[in-house]
């Protein structure tokens, strides 16, 4: 009899075990927009919240769970935002705490939905709900705004997909601060 | 020969949501802003315009419209400040922070892909799986979200809230919006706006 529970518990283990698939979130690339002498001697706080570092994309199929952590991605653009505007970005829990600080910008991600292609070769599309929040000195919200943005990309294969969807996550994170950018500097830049 | 195939697992195309006709509408406004409602009951214009029936699966889709009226200033939207009650109790609040629809209606969002994704992993699996993505993508991207809106400038989206399927037509709604002048002080009380449908 153990002679067939010991193989028969490892088949159980391979047929019932649950793989969790990640897929790599690749940081911004997008050209600094402003040259040096063009930010302001200011200073801006950028708010990073546990829910922000712990933002992710999640999606569960026959059992197997495929994930892309968007927070270090979402932090280090949003960061390299500021910093093209400020000469000091400090990194803070919660808006408040920096005397000198002129803004803090809160982003948000609220929503991340994928469609998949039904073949390898159609287009995959990641679309993103990621809303900022900018408060001044006292206290004031001068901006509220949401950017919904999207990459899009080839599904890919069994051996070509974690390398597709990793282009395509690049392409939505290009496209998220890409659009802040527009939403976020004509607020920021007259300080 | 293959065309057919190939054409019939092209990823499903839902089209935008036109700006409705404004018989349809209904409104409240002053002189800072024009809020505007439009309830999406057909179930056709529900499937043409969220790729399914939504009303059977206990969602009720509300477009809204936001017009600032103001040449000077501008106004503040914050989807945390759209309510919807029906016979006089809250069905659609924002309880998530994160979370620009009802927990309802976010469940019917789940029952809606779920509804889907039950069906059997046959050959017209994948498209199926792919059509329900689509679908969920797309109810996300017609949501109303917060937003800040300059002179003379509008916004719109949907609110999705919770309808019970066998009394959604007998049921008394309101919606509640708040707008707020930007720069907002921190506690300001701003504009209310009601509007029964």
């Amino acid at each position: 009899m153990m002679r067939f529970v010991r193989p028969a518990a490892v088949m159980a283990a391979l047929l019932l075990g649950a793989c969790t698939h990640t897929f790599e979130v690749p940081q911004s690339t997008l050209a600094k927009s402003a040259a040096t002498a063009e930010r302001s001697d200011a200073v801006a706080a950028l708010v990073v919240t546990p829910d922000l570092r712990a933002a992710k994309w999640s999606e569960s199929m026959m059992g197997d769970t495929f994930e892309a952590p968007l927070g270090d991605a979402l932090i280090a653009g949003a960061k390299q935002l500021l910093l093209d505007m400020f000469s000091t970005v400090e990194v803070v829990p919660t808006p408040g705490g920096i005397p000198n600080a002129l803004y803090y910008v809160a982003p948000t991600m609220l929503r991340i939905e994928h469609t998949q292609a039904a073949w390898a070769f159609g287009e995959q599309v990641f679309t993103m709900a990621v809303e900022w929040r900018v408060t001044d000195r006292d206290g004031q919200t001068v901006l509220v705004d949401t950017i919904i943005s999207e990459g899009r990309g080839r599904q890919g294969n069994v051996f070509t997909y974690k390398g597709d969807t990793k282009t395509t996550l690049g392409r939505l994170i290009n496209d998220t601060f890409a659009k802040a950018e527009g939403k976020l500097s004509p607020v920021l830049r007259h300080s | 020969m293959a065309a057919g195939p190939i054409a019939g697992c092209a990823t499903l195309h839902i089209p935008d949501f036109p700006v409705p006709p404004a018989a349809g509408l209904k409104q409240a406004a002053d002189e800072h802003a024009e809020v505007n409602l439009y309830v999406v009951r057909d179930q056709g214009d529900q499937r043409t315009y969220f790729g399914t029936e939504l009303a059977p699966k206990g969602v009720l889709p509300v477009w809204l419209s936001v017009r600032n009226k103001s040449a000077h200033e501008s106004i503040a939207l914050d989807f945390r400040d759209v309510r919807i009650d029906a016979q006089g109790r809250a069905i659609a609040e924002p309880e998530r922070a994160h979370a620009p629809v009802n927990t309802a209606g976010e469940q019917g969002v789940v029952l809606v892909g779920a509804a889907l994704l039950s069906l059997p992993l046959l050959f017209g699996g994948a498209k199926m799986l792919s059509d329900s993505s689509e679908i969920k993508r797309n109810i996300m991207a017609k949501q109303l979200y917060s937003a800040t809106i300059p002179p003379g400038g509008s916004t719109s989206g949907f609110v999705y809230t919770a309808v019970d399927p066998a009394a959604q037509t007998s049921w008394n709604y309101e919606m509640s919006v708040i707008l707020r002048a930007v720069p907002v002080p921190p506690g300001d009380a701003g504009w209310h706006y009601i509007i029964a449908f």
